[in-house]
């Protein structure tokens, strides 16, 4: 393993939901740098501040859905892995997410599916994401 | 030659003449007779078919038609009664027939209903559930005039009866549909309002797992330590180990955050039960028999569950004042107050849709006189003047194909109004929003009717 740690980006609009995330993942801290931000508008900032090697998104947020931000995130770091993390399940959603993202993993989803679902598709997508796994 | 020999001839020329005349006269009256016979006889038969053909009309509709003294009485009924309930037209004549037919609970409503319209002699609509020979109840809806001079002592009642149990039936499967449809797509959004503290109390607990397999590792350590300083060989080894290990597993993370994400795990379990608990109370099983109800409560367990469908366009602000129970069937009652809040949500949707604004729905409940009031108020794009009588009939919709059924509101209204006697009206102003207002009688339909005949 490298020293190259992978930098992760988490965005929902509910801050429980982040805070057990972080607690989850806590187990990967010495390979990822985790990022959590409250909904996409705070999201946004983050991709000013830091290039990510995957960005995991929840679906329905208020002002801007989560298919409109991984566009957003698509366009600005294309090298950037995009998943998303959704509690809804209806197909016209699944359809929308899958045009932005690489994954798609439904809400409740362990932290074991999780993790390896980002290291999957952080691998295919960045060749940041090469040396470190 | 006699005298009588003289004028014999004369005589019966003129009896003759007279008898020519007579002979004349009987003849053209005799005519005439004939004529107002023929007349009279046409004027008959004219008036039999014209009676033929009305009773035929009257004995052959689908309702039947009936006629009551001011006692209440049957005193005529078409053939059609006989086959509605099966007894021959000499039984509706009988003394008591009438009360005797109606289901118990509907009896003392009809009969009261009846005696009013003799004593003012206006007419009414009224509806009764008729009990037929072979134990069947049928719903049976009376159209009822009064006719006769102003005396309500000889006044009677003329009626055509309509057999609408299947109209009846057929209304109530449409609203179980909408409700249906509504809880339909409830679902899913519960699904996602279930999902995410689902989601959060397994990482909690997952945390919790990986946090005690460290503390318990830092655990055996400290026993060690014990072990040692108990034999009187503490060595500063194990001391400056165990602060290694400390670091290693980020002691001061875990006894922080372990307590928060149990907590989390508390809250999110809580938030879990208690949208169960509101699909529970929400889709409250049909109960034919009213009872009181708490209608702050229903608007609490409607928006818990309905979270969803509001959420992400609309905050909500309650102003729930002191009411008593109110006679009602509350998932009914339930039923509308979602149709109302997915409306108001739906049209706050339609301004603030592409924006990152959101707008507000205001529930406030209140007590006024006999009423308890409920208003509704949303910020949405408002009502035009030109569709605001049309939204409560069946199957007006603004919405796109697929979002709404266009039952919504006809349905609360028939609740409302039909069911519980209570009124639904709507103060809308286009750019600004709409306010829903519904005034629930407190003590239920029929003493709310009483008090306003």
């Amino acid at each position: 393993m490298s020293g190259e740690k992978l930098t992760i980006l988490f965005v929902d609009d509910e801050q429980a939901l982040l805070n057990g995330l972080r607690d989850a993942l806590r187990r990967f801290r010495r390979q990822w740098v985790m990022v959590f931000a409250l909904g996409p508008e705070a999201a946004l900032a983050e991709l000013d501040r830091l290039q990510f090697d995957a960005v995991v998104s929840d679906m329905r947020m208020p002002g801007i859905d989560g298919a409109t931000f991984l566009a957003i995130v698509k366009e600005r770091q294309p090298g950037a892995a995009r998943l998303v993390l959704s509690g809804h399940a209806d197909p016209e959603l699944i359809a929308r997410a899958y045009t932005v993202a690489h994954d798609f993993l439904q809400k409740p989803c362990d932290p074991e599916t999780l993790s390896q679902a980002i290291l999957r598709a952080s691998r295919v997508e960045g060749s940041s994401a090469e040396g470190s796994e | 030659m006699t005298f009588v020999a003289f004028l014999a001839p004369a005589l019966a020329a003129s009896a003759a003449a007279l008898s020519a005349r007579a002979l004349t006269r009987t003849r053209a009256e005799l005519r005439e007779t004939s004529r107002r016979y023929e007349e009279l006889a046409r004027r008959a038969r004219a008036l039999e078919a014209s009676r033929d053909r009305y009773r035929a009309l009257v004995e052959s509709t689908q309702a039947v038609p009936w006629e009551m003294g001011p006692d209440l009485r049957f005193t005529y009924v078409g053939p059609q009664g006989e086959t509605l309930l099966g007894f021959p037209r000499e039984a509706w004549l009988e003394p008591g027939f009438l009360a005797e037919r109606l289901v118990p609970e509907d009896a003392r409503r009809v009969l009261d209903e009846l005696a009013r319209v003799v004593e003012t002699g206006e007419p009414t609509i009224v509806e009764s559930r008729l009990l037929t020979r072979d134990r069947r109840v049928l719903c049976v809806r009376h159209t009822v005039n009064a006719a006769g001079p102003s005396d309500p002592r000889r006044r009677r009642l003329l009626a055509l009866a309509a057999d609408v149990t299947d109209q009846k039936r057929l209304e109530t499967e449409l609203q179980q549909a909408q409700r249906l449809e509504s809880v339909g797509r409830l679902a899913a959004g519960v699904a996602h309002e279930i999902n995410t503290p689902v989601q959060f109390v397994s990482d909690s607990i997952h945390f919790v797992r990986d946090a005690w397999n460290d503390l318990d590792a830092l655990i055996g350590r400290y026993r060690a330590l014990r072990a040692a300083v108990d034999r009187g060989e503490a060595r500063a080894e194990l001391a400056a180990e165990l602060v290694r290990l400390e670091e290693e597993v980020d002691l001061d993370y875990l006894v922080t955050n372990v307590p928060k994400a149990i907590e989390r795990s508390m809250e999110g379990l809580g938030r879990v039960a208690a949208i169960v608990r509101s699909m529970k109370e929400f889709a409250h099983p049909d109960q034919t028999a009213m009872t009181r109800a708490d209608l702050n409560h229903c608007i609490t367990t409607t928006l818990t569950i309905a979270r969803n469908e509001y959420k992400y366009v609309a905050d909500v602000e309650t102003e729930l004042g002191e009411l008593p129970k109110v006679l009602c069937r509350v998932g009914e009652i339930n039923q509308v107050i979602l149709n109302m809040i997915v409306n108001a949500a739906h049209a706050i949707g339609d301004v603030v849709a592409g924006t990152t604004q959101k707008g507000r729905i205001s529930i406030k409940t209140r007590q006024e006189g006999p009423n308890a009031l409920i208003t509704i108020e949303d910020t949405g794009a408002g009502i035009p003047d030109g569709i605001r009588d049309r939204i409560f009939e069946p199957f007006f919709t603004t919405k796109p194909v697929g979002k709404g059924t266009g039952q919504g509101l006809a349905i609360a209204r028939s609740v409302v109004v039909e069911k519980h006697g209570g009124s639904l009206s709507l103060q809308s102003e286009p750019g600004h929003g709409t306010t829903f207002l519904i005034r629930l009688p407190i003590d239920g339909p029929s003493k709310e009717r009483a008090r306003a005949a």
